[in-house]
């Protein structure tokens, strides 16, 4: 599959790195105008074009912010359609997904606490507060649409942070749910780590710093990562406290998009694309896996 | 001289305070607002700067250690004596000590039979065996010597599921947290670049239930900004309700603000600020009327809580109660409110 990437920001790097690591996709180029991203992209061996219509490619992976045009299918990684979720939503469905063979959820509250800046984006804030979002927010409708049938409910604040997004979650399912079969079907998702706090990870900085140590390239971490300690039980209902780094987390989901794009069944392409990135089991557990 | 209710004649309520620090220097001028009740001296370390804060207001100044000629008692200010001294003269003490603090004067609390001592909410139930809140718990504190007022959030939390549940009676709530990582003046005991939750449930729910009788649950995490707390509720009523309804029984509650156009927790500070707001303090809890969103018999809201002043009123109505001084809690809520310049109309206190 041939493969081109319009924008080399944040998360139109991590695309082009995980296509290169894909044996089945081959990445044709990047396509960009900053001076500055240009550069770093030619830096790491991409070919660079001006617009679309130089290259030769199966599918486009739009990376920016705003809308392109192309005769080829286009997968939109932050608007249009055909978009890959919301790192946010993609941390809600992939909890829910695995917990699907305990139970049904029937209502989600999730209170989302966003990042508010990338620390490179200097015009973005804020700097001392937590933020408000009202009226429609697009990334409850796209949740609401991920869960047909689900009563989805969330409340998003920005805070003067940088780096990752935590959530407190509240799913209520249809039938009692045992916490440890809970644990253990997490556990089992490689694209979910569930750790414990008193193992080193009192926050979401410590979280950061030991996928740093671990040698990740740009320490990334796609997995969703949920505290142990967080997760309990009453009644009907589950909860816990997760925490994501955005940038990364639908790096996994982008890659299986461009593959069943072209026909492949999803559960091969999430094995293949979790084999490929070293998302292979809970390094947190004292597991080494992965390509270093 | 002030009116006791019975027609009583009595002085006015003698007050100390342990610990001119955030919530102690705001106690101060709130009891001197109040006319039955005075300050009549400020305790603290002889090494703390706070103690000249509270002498630029006329307080009187005590120490509680040894003083050292640098220290900043005996350089800045008139020190009228030690904490023995002060613990004479008053009836009611308000330790308003760092967490864990209070513990250390125990002794020299129960060697005075008859003092007070109100503790705020780092505190646990077990300091004294009672906790307070204004509307839910007023009464239980009559006469008691050891009361702990319920921490910031706790309080704030009351006040919400309290007007849910007067008005349409509670089957569940939860409530997650998002709570400042630090109060302006202190260097950052919390995150300076990361957020931190609670590992398990927060202290939140169950401290309102030392108080008021209500199921639910609370999730908390800290992150780094300074202003105040952001509370995100799902309340699971017990009958189902319009938008209306829930926007008109939070208006008429007390200590309670709906209002809307505050876009962050910074904008909403900068508005108390410019409102003259002493401090900038607005001790009533800000209902975000955007936030408010009902589905069927749940309610969604997400309120404001500025932790340096929530807790300033219920310490004054909890001075009233353990000093017996009035029966009726709304009567006392309504005077600490007109004294402090937040009271809404009269009809709102009528409970």
């Amino acid at each position: 599959m041939k493969v081109i990437v319009v924008g080399y920001g944040l998360s139109g790097k991590r695309v082009v790195d995980a296509v290169n690591l894909q044996e089945d996709m081959e990445l044709v180029g990047v396509v960009e105008f900053n001076s500055f991203a240009r550069k770093m992209a030619e830096k790491k061996g991409c070919k660079l074009f001006s617009n679309l219509g130089e290259a030769e490619a199966d599918i486009v992976v739009n990376c920016t912010l705003n809308k392109i045009n192309s005769d080829k299918p286009v997968i939109n990684v932050h608007s249009g359609s055909d978009k890959v979720p919301e790192p946010n939503n993609i941390a809600i469905k992939r909890i829910i997904d695995t917990l699907d063979k305990l139970g049904k959820v029937k209502r989600v509250f999730a209170t989302v606490l966003s990042r508010g800046a990338h620390a490179t984006d200097h015009n973005q804030g804020p700097i001392d507060a937590i933020q408000q979002i009202f009226g429609k927010d697009p990334e409850e409708e796209e949740l609401k649409n991920l869960l047909p049938g689900v009563d989805v409910f969330t409340k998003r604040v920005i805070v003067s942070t940088s780096r990752s997004n935590t959530q407190i979650v509240k799913l209520d399912f249809e039938n009692l749910i045992d916490k440890s079969k809970a644990v253990a079907a997490l556990q089992s998702n490689n694209r979910i780590t569930v750790a414990s706090a008193k193992d080193g990870f009192p926050d979401t900085a410590h979280v950061v710093e030991f996928y740093r140590d671990l040698g990740r390239t740009r320490f990334d971490m796609p997995e969703v990562f949920i505290w142990e300690e967080t997760l309990s039980t009453q009644s009907n209902s589950l909860q816990m406290v997760l925490c994501i780094y955005p940038d990364a987390t639908s790096i996994p989901e982008t890659i299986d998009a461009i593959r069943t794009s072209s026909g492949n069944k999803l559960p091969d392409s999430i094995a293949k694309t979790n084999e490929s990135l070293g998302i292979n089991g809970d390094e947190t557990r004292g597991i080494k896996n992965g390509p270093y | 001289m002030v009116m006791k209710q019975g027609g009583l004649r009595m002085d006015p309520i003698k007050v100390a305070i342990l610990g001119y620090g955030v919530i102690g220097r705001r106690l101060a001028d709130a009891v001197n607002a109040q006319d039955d009740m005075i300050v009549v001296g400020v305790a603290g370390r002889s090494a703390s700067t706070t103690l000249r804060d509270a002498e630029l207001r006329a307080y009187k100044i005590y120490i509680t250690d040894s003083p050292k000629p640098e220290d900043a008692s005996q350089r800045l200010c008139n020190v009228k004596g030690d904490f023995g001294d002060l613990l004479k003269k008053c009836d009611v003490l308000l330790d308003c000590t760092p967490k864990g603090v209070p513990k250390e004067y125990l002794d020299i609390y129960n060697r005075h039979e008859k003092l007070v001592t109100i503790v705020q909410g780092g505190e646990k139930h077990s300091f004294g065996g009672v906790s307070f809140n204004s509307f839910a718990s007023y009464p239980k504190a009559k006469g008691k010597k050891k009361v702990r007022v319920i921490s910031c959030s706790s309080t704030g939390t009351t006040r919400f599921l309290y007007t849910m549940k007067e008005n349409f009676g509670v089957e569940d709530a939860f409530v997650a947290l998002i709570r400042r990582g630090s109060d302006p003046i202190k260097s950052p005991k919390g995150p300076f670049n990361c957020m931190r939750p609670v590992m398990g449930q927060s202290h939140h729910v169950p401290d309102v239930n030392t108080v008021m009788e209500v199921p639910g649950f609370s999730m908390a995490v800290q992150v780094p900004t300074s202003f105040s707390h952001v509370l995100s509720f799902q309340v699971d009523l017990k009958r189902e309700v319009t938008r209306d309804e829930v926007i008109s029984a939070l208006e008429k509650m007390p200590r309670v603000i709906v209002g809307e156009g505050m876009h962050s927790t910074a904008e909403l500070g900068e508005y108390y600020l410019d409102m003259g707001r002493p401090r900038r303090d607005r001790p009533e809890i800000f209902v975000w009327k955007e936030s408010i969103k009902v589905v069927g018999k749940t309610v969604y809201a997400s309120i404001n809580v500025h932790m340096e002043s929530i807790t300033i009123p219920e310490t004054i109505d909890c001075i009233r109660s353990t000093s017996d001084l009035e029966e009726s809690n709304w009567k006392s809520i309504y005077k600490t409110d007109k004294a402090l310049g937040m009271d809404k109309s009269e009809d709102c206190y009528k409970r």
